[in-house]
């Protein structure tokens, strides 16, 4: 009966402190627009309008969830395993050129066979890219951040590289790839939309990773290296072994997230596949907790939020760099959640204690 | 005749663009040893970029942009500090919201005001008597002013921190914060002032690169040289004077590839990959025997508390 309303109390003050901190994100954000000199009552409405107003507008919203929910996930992987893998940018980057080359290159597969080996290069390329950054953490102990990091830059040259020597044909005046074969398309879901069958891929996926994180015992082994390195290594888990497998998924999860751009978007491969989706994904993550279900909801609204953006920037004129602002607050003041929490539940009990004297 | 002033180009502009990597790599240094972690070099940079590219073009005098630049930066560090020093957040994901904080705030403030002049570089100012040595008296001693004063600061931070008993509360918070405060020293205070000397020296590195080098702004112009700057302060092991050689090396590999870009047909995606590359190469090799590390370094101190 004491623990039922001790769980209870710990429930309240973890939605309580995630309004808070969301709270302090809506309050310096409305400041932010007063001192640009917009109205931020036309700009929420505008937001809302642009991301959820017409059945196009949704579907664009979707649209752009789909690549979030792909590196969210990703993301969530490895930092549950302690490894803050910030690559999820060039991990997308390399995805889509691998998941462009084989839809583009690869005649006469059948239709749904085709899709699944763009998913499969792409899914393989990323995860390779990011388990080379999980194998300079666990041979050399580089700094996984800094590599990571730096590791989106290269990607994105190397993605640069070969669209610009290799895929684009001679007589392209702007650097792009032919279109991709119409086998390896991603079929439209919803009609009169351009909302693409990537997103319900994404869906699975997570609940693939919730499974994984939850039910198996490679996500036990995941949720303990992160948790303790010494006690993991002690209870018999193959730690280094654990950090590589949770890199390669991760940044295999991100090269997916390309993937769905080159198949359902573009249909072919640009320079600029992602709008910083890798980096959204981090703020995402973190609203989410790390948890892949929850990611599923965040990343929507992350979606929204960017989709919003853009509709702001063409009806008012605001730059859409507002939302990068809007995505770097939710990743600052969601450090406070767990803080908050804290404070909540500790005066909850002060209080308790003190009327339990009266 | 031809190889003489390629050599020539290269080193000129290594001594004059290391100088935004050696003024950031040397506040992360400060801040590291005091155990707070910036990963939002990146974003103070950037920020102060912005400001002092703004600043310059309103008023026209380009040491007060590099001063607002540098109070940006300044600003930016105090959040940062404020997070992770009093309230005790991760540092890796503050720093990194830091950063993307700032990218957003200079891209926004950027298009939103809409300003693309082109601003006068700073007027080169030669060293009597040391400019008449040949080869490197042209390339070294003809820099602008600017140069010469953050070369000076090399010199002073590696007093103030080896010499000074300032320096030696700084590495104390990095290292023992408990035996620091023990001693009746504000641990708190300490790091407060080594985060914020941070961001003002980032700043300061953004609002040179914006003004000094470039001579104007573009989104995202930093281009992780932030990043390759907590690289720098890795490979100096904590040392300025390392730190100082490691910011020309990087500067060079710079130069250089933007040379080959110009006089070779290498595809140039290649070479502008290269500096990146080297940096995680160069960190992989030193950080399997790195032994200079602040030992409670991206640890938050709690007042009293457990060592």
């Amino acid at each position: 009966m004491k623990n039922d309303a001790k769980g209870q109390i710990e429930v309240v003050a973890q939605i309580g402190s995630f309004m808070l901190s969301m709270l302090m994100v809506f309050i310096v954000f409305s400041f932010l627009i007063v001192i640009s000199g917009f109205n931020p009552v036309a700009v929420y409405q505008g937001l809302i309008v642009g991301a959820l107003g017409t059945p196009g507008a949704l579907g664009q919203t979707f649209i752009r969830m789909g690549p979030i929910l792909f590196c969210s996930l990703g993301l969530a992987v490895s930092f549950r395993c302690g490894m803050w893998n910030i690559g999820s940018e060039g991990q997308l980057f390399l995805g889509a050129l691998a998941a462009a080359v084989v839809a583009i290159y690869l005649p006469g597969v059948p239709k749904v066979i085709h899709i699944i080996l763009a998913m499969a290069a792409s899914f393989l390329v990323g995860g390779i890219w990011a388990g080379l950054c999980g194998f300079l953490k666990t041979r050399f102990n580089a700094n996984e951040v800094i590599t990571t990091l730096l590791s989106n830059f290269i990607a994105i040259w190397i993605s640069f590289y070969f669209l610009k020597y290799y895929l684009q044909p001679k007589w392209a005046f702007n650097p792009s790839s032919l279109p991709i074969l119409s086998s390896a398309e991603l079929p439209i879901i919803l009609k009169g939309t351009l909302l693409h069958g990537g997103i319900l891929i994404a869906v699975i996926c997570a609940f693939i990773v919730w499974f994984m994180m939850k039910k198996t015992s490679l996500g036990y082994s995941i949720d303990t290296v992160g948790a303790n390195k010494i006690a993991a290594k002690y209870s018999g888990i193959k730690v280094n072994r654990i950090i590589l497998i949770s890199m390669f998924i991760s940044g295999g999860l991100a090269g997916l997230a390309g993937m769905g751009e080159v198949l359902g978007v573009h249909h072919l491969l640009i320079r600029n596949i992602s709008p910083h989706y890798g980096f959204i994904a981090i703020a995402a993550v973190f609203i989410a907790r790390l948890n892949p279900i929850g990611a599923i909801f965040v990343s929507f609204f992350m979606g929204a939020i960017l989709n919003g953006g853009r509709h702001i920037q063409i009806i008012m004129g605001i730059p859409t760099h507002l939302v990068d602002i809007l995505v770097a607050l939710f990743v600052i003041f969601m450090l406070l959640q767990p803080l908050l929490a804290k404070k909540i539940i500790t005066a909850w009990f002060t209080n308790f204690r003190k009327t339990g004297e009266d | 005749m031809v190889l003489y002033s390629a050599i020539f180009t290269i080193v000129t502009s290594t001594v004059t663009s290391a100088i935004a990597l050696l003024l950031p790599a040397l506040g992360e240094n400060i801040s590291e040893r005091s155990g707070i972690l910036n990963i939002g070099v990146e974003g103070y940079m950037i920020v102060g970029s912005i400001t002092s590219y703004l600043f310059y073009v309103s008023s026209g005098n380009i040491w007060l942009g590099l001063l607002m630049g540098m109070l940006a930066g300044g600003v930016l560090s105090l959040i940062h500090a404020v997070f992770c020093i009093t309230l005790k957040c991760n540092q890796v994901i503050c720093g990194i919201g830091i950063w993307l904080l700032g990218l957003g705030l200079s891209g926004y403030i950027f298009r939103l005001l809409d300003v693309t002049t082109i601003t006068e570089k700073f007027p080169p100012c030669p060293i009597p008597l040391l400019v008449k040595i040949p080869f490197f008296g042209p390339a070294f001693f003809n820099q602008n002013i600017f140069v010469y004063v953050s070369l000076a600061l090399v010199l002073i931070i590696s007093i103030i921190l080896s010499k000074t008993s300032w320096g030696l509360l700084n590495r104390g918070a990095g290292d023992s914060p408990f035996s620091t405060e023990m001693a009746g020293h504000n641990v708190f205070f300490i790091r407060y002032i080594s985060t914020i000397i941070c961001g003002l020296l980032s700043g300061l590195g953004g609002a040179y690169l914006a003004v000094g080098i470039l001579s104007r702004f573009s989104e995202g112009m930093t281009n992780g040289r932030g990043f390759i700057a907590i690289c720098i302060v890795i490979f100096g092991g904590w040392n300025p004077w390392k730190i100082l050689f490691g910011a020309l090396f990087f500067s060079f590999i710079d130069s250089f590839q933007l040379y080959l870009q110009v006089w070779t047909k290498i595809p140039y995606p290649l070479l502008i990959m290269l500096p990146y590359l080297l940096t995680i190469i160069v960190v992989t090799y030193i950080s399997r025997r790195s032994k200079n590390i602040p030992r409670k370094l991206a640890i938050p101190y709690i007042r009293g508390g457990a060592e």
